[in-house]
């Protein structure tokens, strides 16, 4: 998947640092030539807003594009340009002021972070109930632990097998909390459940138990 | 003079007032009485009190009979007008005053909400990110205070109900007037130099108390933990992983507005283990918590640190901290169980 990035300030920094290890092809754009230079993945310096950059950039046959630059307005206005140049493209943006969430959704967006809100939402959970707020951290921006979403194998030996059974636990480490099935959703099932074809379990657990059970349900 | 009144309540200006009053008055009718004897009349008392009355309203025109004809007459007439225009001078200045004043600072002070003293939240700055802050506290229906000391701001706050106090944060007294000793955690939400000034002071009054700091710039955590903040929140750091996670469909958390929800009517909540609990002394295993109650424990603080990989072997001990996953049924059979 080809992912456009606009904005290498805080925010496009994490963002990349998220998407590096994910195996897609990540084209970074920036007006300043300082912060491009720290990039590991490939850049293009300009103005994003401007037209020809985001071409520059391969906007036409780009999956996805994400603004993050530290401005709602030039959010704004890169969500428009975007999406009138492909309309096809998934766009994500940053916004800084809450007002502005409706207006960026307004202007195409698919999915909009408003980043006040999140971090004001981290703050008071530190605030009244710091050891939630620390296991939030470690899912979120940390990641030592994850949740995630594992979709069993056709052909996966533990269809059939009650969750007891498939000794998930055991074998790897990590927790099944939830089953998704249809359109049900099983929050912590308990041992006995049954694991059916087309089951997707979210999982939580470390990033190596994780991996673990992704090979385990394909045996 | 003026000096002198300070030490007069406003009662008993008002005391003072009616009492020059009063001497004019007096002075008026027996100087009138006087002066008409000696022009050889028989005034009466209403005569008397008729014309004290008139001059002192400086209306200035007699009915016949009560005009003097003698020079103690027009002398004793000048003395009661200036007395009656310097009585009322003065006693206006000394008592409408002040009590204009104190019918201002009371509509004032009942207008402000009153300041929380024990187990509140103070958030200094009441910037966007205060704002939320305060939005959040709201809903979960915690006691806060604001501070900030910029005047457009105080001007906003004092029209709400929001309780706030208009200072600066970095000084001792600010905090010391927000109840600091009593309160539960401090938010510090302004530019990083002065995050970091807020945590050392409030470090400083109150030793036990949790300080959550804002950071612009995230290679300023390390100088904001020096600082005394517990925790440092990136809102940057937070938001692009966020997206990130999002653009490559791992993120399954809902960041959406409102709930606490993590996902699918999921809630994480912390219990804290008393003595008195019926699971405090067992392991995991003996607790049974997954079967009982159907909620699931998915990390224990112990003595400060959080361990995630839990195992059937550990001990639930008095002061532990469980985080339990769960939907709101799960978790509420889980109160009711351990309890």
């Amino acid at each position: 998947m080809k992912i456009i990035l606009c904005g290498y300030g805080s925010v496009g920094q994490n963002i990349l640092k998220r998407l590096a290890a994910s195996g897609n092809r990540i084209i970074v754009i920036d007006e300043d030539e300082n912060r491009l230079e720290k990039t590991s993945a490939p850049t293009v310096q300009g103005d994003p807003t401007d037209e020809n950059t985001l071409i520059g950039a391969g906007i036409m046959d780009a999956e996805k594009l994400i603004a993050s630059t530290d401005s709602d307005i030039t959010n704004a206005f890169i969500i428009l340009e975007s999406k009138s140049l492909n309309s096809d493209i998934e766009v994500m943006s940053v916004v800084n002021r809450r007002e502005n969430i409706g207006k960026l959704y307004s202007a195409g967006a698919d999915y909009v972070v408003p980043e006040t809100v999140i971090g004001a939402k981290y703050i008071s959970k530190y605030a009244l109930h710091p050891h939630i707020a620390e296991f939030l951290d470690k899912i979120t921006v940390a990641q030592d632990i994850e949740i995630t979403k594992i979709n069993i194998p056709n052909r996966s030996q533990l269809i059939g097998r009650s969750l007891a059974h498939s000794k998930i636990r055991e074998k790897t480490g990590a927790r099944v909390i939830g089953i998704k099935r249809d359109e049900n959703f099983i929050p912590n099932p308990s041992s006995e459940v049954r694991i059916k074809k087309d089951d997707k379990f979210i999982v939580i657990g470390k990033l190596e138990e994780i991996h673990r059970l992704n090979r385990w349900v394909r045996l | 003079m003026a000096k002198i009144l300070d030490r007069f309540t406003l009662k008993n200006r008002l005391l003072l007032l009616s009492l020059g009053i009063v001497s004019v008055i007096i002075l008026g009718n027996i100087g009138f009485i006087l002066v008409k004897m000696h022009e050889g009349s028989q005034p009466s008392f209403l005569e008397s009190m008729y014309w004290t009355i008139v001059t002192l309203s400086t209306l200035g025109s007699y009915p016949a009979g009560m005009t003097f004809t003698s020079r103690y007459g027009m002398t004793l007439t000048i003395i009661v007008v200036l007395g009656g225009v310097a009585t009322m001078g003065i006693g206006l200045q000394i008592v409408v005053g002040p009590w204009l004043e104190r019918t201002m600072k009371n509509a004032i002070k009942k207008k402000r909400t009153k300041l929380p003293e024990k187990e509140h939240v103070i958030v200094c700055g009441y910037s966007e990110m205060g704002k939320e802050v305060i939005r959040n506290l709201k809903s979960h229906n915690v006691e806060f205070l604001v501070i900030t000391d910029v005047e457009e701001k105080v001007k906003k706050l004092s029209r709400s109900r929001i309780p706030f106090i208009s200072g600066d944060s970095t000084k001792m007294k600010t905090l010391k007037e927000a109840n600091i000793d009593g309160a539960l955690s401090l938010v510090a939400v302004n530019d990083d130099s002065t995050n970091a000034f807020i945590c050392l002071t409030a470090n400083k009054l109150n030793k036990d108390i949790r300080i959550v700091s804002s950071v612009d710039r995230s290679k300023h955590e390390a100088i904001l933990r020096r600082a005394g903040a517990d925790h440092v929140v990136s809102s940057k750091s937070i938001t692009g992983a966020m997206i990130g996670s999002k653009a490559i469909d791992e993120s399954l958390i809902d960041i959406e507005e409102g709930g606490e929800e993590l996902l699918e009517g999921l809630k994480i909540e912390q219990m804290n283990i008393s003595e008195d609990s019926k699971i405090a002394g067992k392991t995991i295993q003996e607790a049974d918590i997954g079967k009982k109650t159907g909620a699931a424990v998915v990390g224990i603080w112990k003595d400060g640190d959080l361990r995630v990989s839990v195992s059937p072997s550990d001990k639930l001990k008095p002061d532990d901290i469980i985080l339990v996953l769960g939907n709101s049924e799960q978790l509420q059979n889980l109160e009711r169980y351990a309890s």
